[in-house]
């Protein structure tokens, strides 16, 4: 069966088609015409992020700063204990970088599945620089027998570098469910988002090259590897592809996010994962998916760049029966 | 003409047809074609596979030895989100004998930079444990 894959993104009123993303100067009104660039003023960001349908452009960033949270639908925990097990343990004391949301029932699914009933925030502390909120969390259920410590992936993103005599990098993603869009760096109504709507993609892999052949990346901004990228892969629980709601199952957390790395062919990419189509809703019945969405951005374009056009092409690489 | 030619800015390559290639499986009482890179038919296939080809539209048929308990097929593609432009990289049929998987992988593009020729076959043993959950592996005929 060949698999159906749709690539979309979110126009403010309905999800489009995505025919290009475009880095050209904020200096237009949005929407605009599809195909408008222009110069970039003195003083100004350098470029904006634009989203291109085939009739109209639409402008979602205005600049290309690294994003301010490292959040999309999944935050990052780290254990703050020697380690943790799946199915017996019940309560577990963690590091966030950001504020977890402490009322209503959160969701967590990295290798089973696990309802937290409680977020107690306990004191912020530093390790090595880095400034974390503690917080215990209280498990409601958890299934399985697999143990939660030793290094974590997070995709061609440094490690923090994490001491203290108690502390495992082990890691935790949740998905709160009572999050907005709004609260997170990247979600699904300011991203390129593919939803997998028959079959199944295998081994899928976002990266970019230098043009349509898909085999090359002497682009300077690929070669240089300022192109970056933040991604989600995710199965939902229920509500809508704009405003997903979390899902309670395994396997909701295909693949890790990763928060703004580089992608250039097949030296650095994100992936490999698989997109299986959610049909009739799933084992819930509310079930949508799967879904992949991501942010792009330029990384330190200065000066040294002479002006012109710099095309590069964004791909999807997977595999099918 | 039996291949595509995709001419970028900085790279060439060649392309088989999709349309043209497909797989062969061979039964005891029928062969079964398949219906090309795009909408395999890999999926309707039966149980009971006796020997298993891979035509490609420039001629080359390759025969996949039949010393294998099942088989998978898999077609590895890139999709360009500039036009939804597909470029056909690579056929993978996979052959397993109890838990052992070993991989032919069928090269669809002559990439002349990267050394790739259409009708390329590289063989290894795949250690990846989650291919054998995927469901549509077929098995074959016990002879």
């Amino acid at each position: 069966m060949s698999v159906t894959l749709l690539r979309k993104f979110w126009n403010g009123s309905q999800y489009d088609d995505i025919s290009k993303i475009v880095f050209t100067s904020t200096n237009i009104d949005s929407p605009a015409a599809a195909g408008t660039r222009s110069h970039v003023l003195p003083g100004s960001p350098y470029v904006g992020t634009w989203f291109e349908a085939l009739d109209l452009q639409y402008r979602q960033k205005t600049n290309q700063n690294a994003p301010d949270k490292h959040e999309c639908l999944f935050t990052r925990l780290y254990l703050y204990q020697n380690s943790f097990t799946f199915g017996s343990d019940t309560s577990a004391t963690v590091l966030s970088e950001y504020e977890l949301v402490t009322s209503g029932t959160v969701y967590y699914d990295i290798n089973n599945d696990a309802a937290i009933n409680n977020i107690t925030y306990v004191e912020n502390t530093t390790l090595s620089g880095i400034l974390f909120k503690k917080y215990t969390l209280s498990f409601s259920s958890s299934t399985g027998n697999a143990t939660v410590s030793g290094s974590h992936y997070f995709f061609n993103q440094p490690e923090p570098t994490l001491s203290g005599a108690n502390l495992m990098p082990g890691t935790l993603y949740i998905w709160q469910d009572n999050k907005t869009n709004n609260d997170i760096w990247a979600h699904p109504q300011n991203t390129v988002i593919y939803e997998v709507t028959q079959g199944e993609a295998y081994n899928c892999r976002l990266t970019a090259w230098d043009d349509i052949t898909h085999t090359t990346t002497d682009n300077r901004i690929l070669q240089e590897k300022r192109y970056k990228v933040t991604c989600c892969v995710y199965r939902a629980g229920g509500g809508t592809k704009a405003n997903p709601t979390p899902d309670q199952t395994s396997g909701a957390m295909p693949y890790p996010p990763c928060i703004d790395a580089p992608v250039s062919g097949n030296n650095v990419y994100y992936g490999d994962f698989d997109l299986i189509h959610v049909a009739n809703g799933g084992s819930t019945g509310q079930q949508l998916g799967e879904f992949l969405y991501f942010l792009p951005r330029l990384d330190g374009i200065n000066d040294t760049y002479s002006s012109g056009n710099y095309d590069f092409v964004t791909t999807l690489h997977y595999q099918y029966t | 003409m039996s291949t595509i030619r995709i001419k970028g800015k900085l790279n060439e390559i060649e392309m088989v047809k999709p349309e043209d290639t497909y797989f062969v499986a061979h039964y005891t009482d029928h062969i079964v074609k398949g219906g090309g890179l795009e909408d395999t038919g890999w999926e309707q296939l039966e149980d009971g596979i006796i020997k298993l080809e891979y035509h490609l539209s420039t001629g080359h048929v390759i025969e996949i030895p039949q010393l294998f308990e099942k088989y998978l097929h898999l077609v590895e593609v890139s999709r360009s989100l500039l036009d939804d432009r597909v470029v056909y990289h690579f056929v993978f049929i996979k052959a397993a004998l109890g838990k052992r998987v070993i991989s032919y992988r069928i090269s669809l593009k002559t990439d002349e930079k990267a050394g790739l020729h259409i009708g390329d076959i590289h063989i290894e043993e795949d250690t990846d444990v989650t291919l054998l959950k995927i469901p549509h592996w077929k098995k074959a005929e016990v002879i």
